[in-house]
């Protein structure tokens, strides 16, 4: 494959334009906030990342951007940069908003150069110019590149056009007012960390900011990791100043933006880190890493091919293998690795959501969620017997002592296994609460500050509106408060890690309710819980409401314990005596209720002999009583106390007089 | 986990279910996840929280997809509780505002309990009135007003069978399983593996029951109906006349819908000993349970 054509897809060369594009969206991407300070912090990862996304192999994505600039610009060893005047003069005039300046992928190989220098090179300009002309395969010149001295205009230029013509939403580009030395000072600039202090970050990013972050500043995390000082000279001033404190985070976030999840070693190496998963049917360990195109690798004598976004499974003795040490598997046709790290002897795995392959599974942890089995795979026999005492522990398959003890509670594990033994936890993030949307929680259920591990272990203070609440720990955890309603930002370590986030007192809109429910005549009624409601003509139940409604029938309460006695609109009479307070009422320590109630049967009357009490309790006109009513109305008479529900009042001493005939007639 | 925590809202004390049941009613539903960590936060196990919510009338879930929903409020009179009415379904910040408003404003003649509390659930909230008011006490506030709701939904629940309740589906061979032995109620190896009965099966992600009758093998999707389609000779259920309550055998829990059912009859999650007890049941509706799940029915004097 030659670099002018080189497109995964086979499809058109990439130009220079397309390259700009892709540079641009990988170096100055759009800011959280405008105006905030970037670097043009290009070097040769940025140029792989941009690469991948145009479809190129990333080991040719140099090659291939130099051809571009070269074939667009005229770029060769008699003339050099001398082109670079006239492609400035007319990005000048252009009218505006002006499109990414065409010299934009040659100010990013100009940082690129200066990364790849030394960073304890004494005499800057003669070691600068032999790497960019060595990239642009420019012969051996001596001294600066003919036309490298227009830099000193391109590099304003596109800070004024970041500026002016994207009214700052991609950042504003942090310069030098005299750059030093005087023209490489422009790129030298741009570049904070060196090729030596890139595979530094890569380890950082992956030990500490493997998963997306937010709200942590990078700068902060990096001042407190352990592993800094492996970081160049030059780069660790910088870190620890201060006064540069923009620049360099703006150099860390650009690294970041860039990084593909693998981490760098010497002479360009990579090692890819491999994420291993449990089948329990077998069982077997499958191994993936974030290879975006298929790779085959090397065990032992095994070959295995890996395709992008899939698993190999690995022979159980690597169990052996990596008990005490990490295992690179190679992979053939490339200098990189797959990396398995030490797996000591007992190996956890927990049912998670794996996010780079979007897949749910029993994933290996380092540090255990504590609402869930876990599946322990160990050649600690001690703790085999202790755990499998209920269990049949598996070992078919699995290397002698190797066994798989499976849905351990976590609570059962000795504490000592319990502790978190990756110290890759985030550094700080928000957690918990009653969240109503995203860093929107309802009030009193503000969320916790969760810490990973600190690497000097000094507890950082902890303040929410400028008002300190307390200190959080290493692997510590602090309440955010969320008693008032509205915006708060808590801020940790004076800037480590600084969130905004709401309080509401209820949520956004009132939300649908019933969206679950049971369909009562479908098949699978007894088999599965609710379900999505779905129209149609079947009965439901969502809560304890049934659809359609029952009959609404209610009872008829009464406070007086005297004996009723009931007349339906048939004629019939019933008695109801009061049988005592309901127990339950007792047990579910309901105070003060003391009505009773009898079922309202289709009663027309309700009748108190002992109070002397008629209720006519529907107006329903009643042509016949039977014997045992016409006595009970016989003997109350006509001199009776009307409890009056409804209508006029006189109407029912009317009824009354009629029931009366009718118990007469029923009497004779 | 711990005992739920008490928390002091609004001059009112509640725990960490009413917490989660305020915090669902305001979302509306979500994804099991969110329950999960929502729960986690609250120091509630959240399949135990789901079933005491779901059991109230609270909330939904689809086990399928892993979501949840809040029922929409409702108001159900319960029999024998001086006509007060159980407040179920979503219990919103506005809803309690506006119930405490609605009843203080003397429009309707209803009363409303203060909340009472229960350890393992949110605290049951019940208004009392006349029932020529209640309805239209609801009515103003939108929350639907039924009567007896538990002994309609047993009524018009399908009577449990195999065909009705589990799928004909054979266990995997080479995974460890139990039987259920019904004289000690207690699942455990045997040398017979495939005796007619109910069997607990260790599959990857969890245990699974199966029952094997004349030669075929069916799969419960809801374990609970597993005691009784293996053993319906068996008696697990008890209906005590002098509590007028229901006692369930602990070996043998109700599947959800029944114990919604009777846990609408009080508005208070059963209280859980030896046995599994349901108050303010009556003796139609222990039948119609029994007759429900074809099983034997003890009458207790």
């Amino acid at each position: 494959m030659t670099p002018d054509t080189a497109r995964a897809d086979g499809g058109a060369p990439v130009t220079l334009d397309q390259w700009n594009q892709a540079l641009f969206q990988e170096l100055l991407p759009i800011q959280p906030e405008p105006e905030r300070p970037v670097l043009l912090a290009c070097d040769d990862e940025t140029v792989r990342a941009a690469a991948k996304g145009l479809g190129i192999p990333a080991s040719d994505g140099l090659d291939c951007l130099i051809q571009a600039m070269k074939s667009a610009h005229g770029i060769y060893p008699q003339r050099e940069l001398g082109g670079l005047t006239g492609i400035g003069g007319s990005f000048r005039a252009a009218s505006r908003p002006r499109p990414i300046p065409p010299f934009f992928g040659e100010l990013c190989l100009f940082v690129l150069a200066a990364s790849r220098m030394s960073p304890e090179e004494t005499r800057p300009t003669n070691a600068y110019h032999p790497i960019l002309r060595s990239l642009l395969n420019c012969g051996r010149g001596i001294g600066e590149m003919d036309g490298f001295w227009y830099v000193e205009q391109l590099f304003p230029m596109l800070a004024e056009w970041l500026r002016v013509d994207l009214v700052g939403r991609h950042g504003r580009l942090i310069l030098p007012d005299t750059p030093k030395p005087k023209l490489i000072g422009w790129p030298i600039s741009q570049t904070v960390f060196r090729e030596r202090d890139r595979e530094v970050l890569t380890s950082f990013f992956h030990a500490k900011l493997r998963q997306k972050h937010e709200g942590i500043d990078r700068l902060r995390v990096l001042r407190r990791w352990g592993g800094r000082h492996q970081l160049t000279h030059h780069a660790r001033d910088l870190l620890m100043d201060d006064a540069v404190s923009d620049l360099v985070r703006a150099a860390i976030d650009s690294a970041y933006r860039s990084w593909d999840g693998a981490i760098l070693e010497s002479e360009g190496r990579r090692a890819w880190p491999a994420r291993l998963r449990l089948e329990v049917d077998g069982p077997r360990l499958l191994l993936s890493t974030i290879n975006g195109e298929t790779i085959r690798l090397r065990y032992g004598r095994e070959r295995m091919t890996l395709y992008a976004g899939g698993d190999v499974v690995l022979p159980s003795e690597i169990l052996r293998a990596t008990t005490d040490v990490t295992v690179s598997l190679p992979i053939e046709g490339t200098d990189d690795s797959v990396r398995i790290p030490a797996l000591g002897s007992t190996v956890f795995f927990q049912v998670t959501h794996d996010a780079i392959s979007g897949t749910s599974g029993l994933w290996r942890v380092t540090s255990l969620a504590e609402d869930g089995p876990v599946w322990v795979l160990t050649s600690d026999r001690d703790l085999a017997a202790r755990l499998g005492k209920d269990r049949d522990p598996f070992a078919r398959g699995l290397p002698e002592p190797w066994v798989l003890l499976q849905e351990v509670a976590p609570e059962d594990l000795p504490a000592s296994l319990r502790q978190p033994t990756d110290t890759d936890a985030a550094p700080i993030v928000l957690e918990g609460g009653l969240p109503l949307d995203r860093l929107t929680y309802l009030m009193g259920g503000g969320p916790d500050l969760a810490a990973g591990t600190f690497d000097d272990g000094t507890p950082l203070p902890v303040v929410v509106d400028g008002i300190p609440i307390g200190l959080i720990r290493s692997n510590g955890r602090c309440p955010v408060p969320a008693t008032k309603a509205g915006h708060h930002r808590v801020v940790v370590g004076d800037g480590l890690y600084i969130r905004d986030y709401e309080v509401a007192e209820h949520g956004d809109s009132p939300p649908a309710y019933s969206e679950l429910r049971y369909e009562l005549d479908h098949s699978t009624a007894l088999k599965r819980g609710a379900v999505p409601l779905r129209q149609g003509p079947t009965r439901t139940i969502s809560g304890a409401l049934m659809d359609p409604p029952p009959p609404l029938s209610l009872p008829i309460m009464r406070s007086s314990r005297s004996p009723v006695f009931t007349i339906s609109a048939g004629g019939e009479g019933h008695w109801f005596h009061y049988v005592g307070r309901p127990g339950w009422l007792s047990f579910a320590e309901l105070k003060g209720a003391d009505r009773w109630e009898i079922p309202d049967n289709d009663v027309a009357w309700v009748v108190c002999p002992r109070n002397g009490t008629v209720l006519r309790w529907r107006a329903t006109p009643i042509l016949h009583l039977d014997e045992g009513a016409a006595d009970v109305v016989m003997q109350l008479g006509a001199d009776v106390i009307i409890d009056h529900r409804h209508g006029p009042v006189d109407a029912d001493r009317l009824a009354w007089a009629a029931l009366l005939d009718t118990a007469t007639e029923v009497a004779k | 986990m711990g005992r739920a925590p008490r928390y002091c809202d609004r001059g009112r004390e509640v725990n960490a279910y009413d917490r989660l049941l305020t915090w669902a009613s305001e979302l509306g539903g979500a994804d099991w996840g969110r329950w999960r960590g929502v729960c986690r936060y609250l120091a509630l196990e959240p399949t135990t929280a789901a079933c005491a919510l779901s059991d109230l009338g609270h909330v939904e879930f689809d086990w399928v997809d892993n979501r949840f929903a809040a029922a929409a409020p409702a108001a159900i009179l319960l029999p024998r509780s001086s006509g007060s009415a159980l407040l179920t379904g979503a219990r919103s910040i506005d809803l309690e505002r506006q119930l405490e408003e609605r009843a203080q404003d003397f429009s309707h003649d209803v009363y409303l309990h203060p909340p009472i509390g229960q350890e393992n659930g949110p605290s049951t909230w019940l208004c009392e009135g006349d029932l020529d008011d209640l309805p239209g006490f609801c009515a103003d506030l939108q929350i639907q007003f039924q009567v007896q709701s538990g002994r309609h939904l047993v009524a018009s629940l399908p009577a449990a069978t195999l065909e009705a309740a589990a799928m004909r589906e054979r266990p995997l061979d080479r995974l460890p399983r139990k039987w259920f032995d019904p004289h000690v109620r207690q699942f455990k190896r045997i040398g017979d593996q495939a005796r007619d009965g109910l069997w607990s099966v260790d599959e990857e992600r969890r245990k699974a029951h199966f029952v094997h009758r004349d030669g075929a093998w069916y799969r419960l999707s809801i374990r609970e109906y597993g005691p009784y389609l293996a053993w319906p000779q068996e008696t697990f259920l008890h209906y005590s006349t002098s509590q007028t309550a229901l006692l369930v055998d602990t070996e043998a829990p109700l599947p959800p819908l029944l114990a919604r059912a009777l846990t609408l009859q009080s508005g208070r999650l059963p209280r859980r000993g030896r046995q599994i007890h349901y108050l303010n049941v009556d003796r139609p509706l222990a039948e119609a349970v029994a007759g429900s799940l074809a099983t034997n029915l003890e009458i207790l004097t």
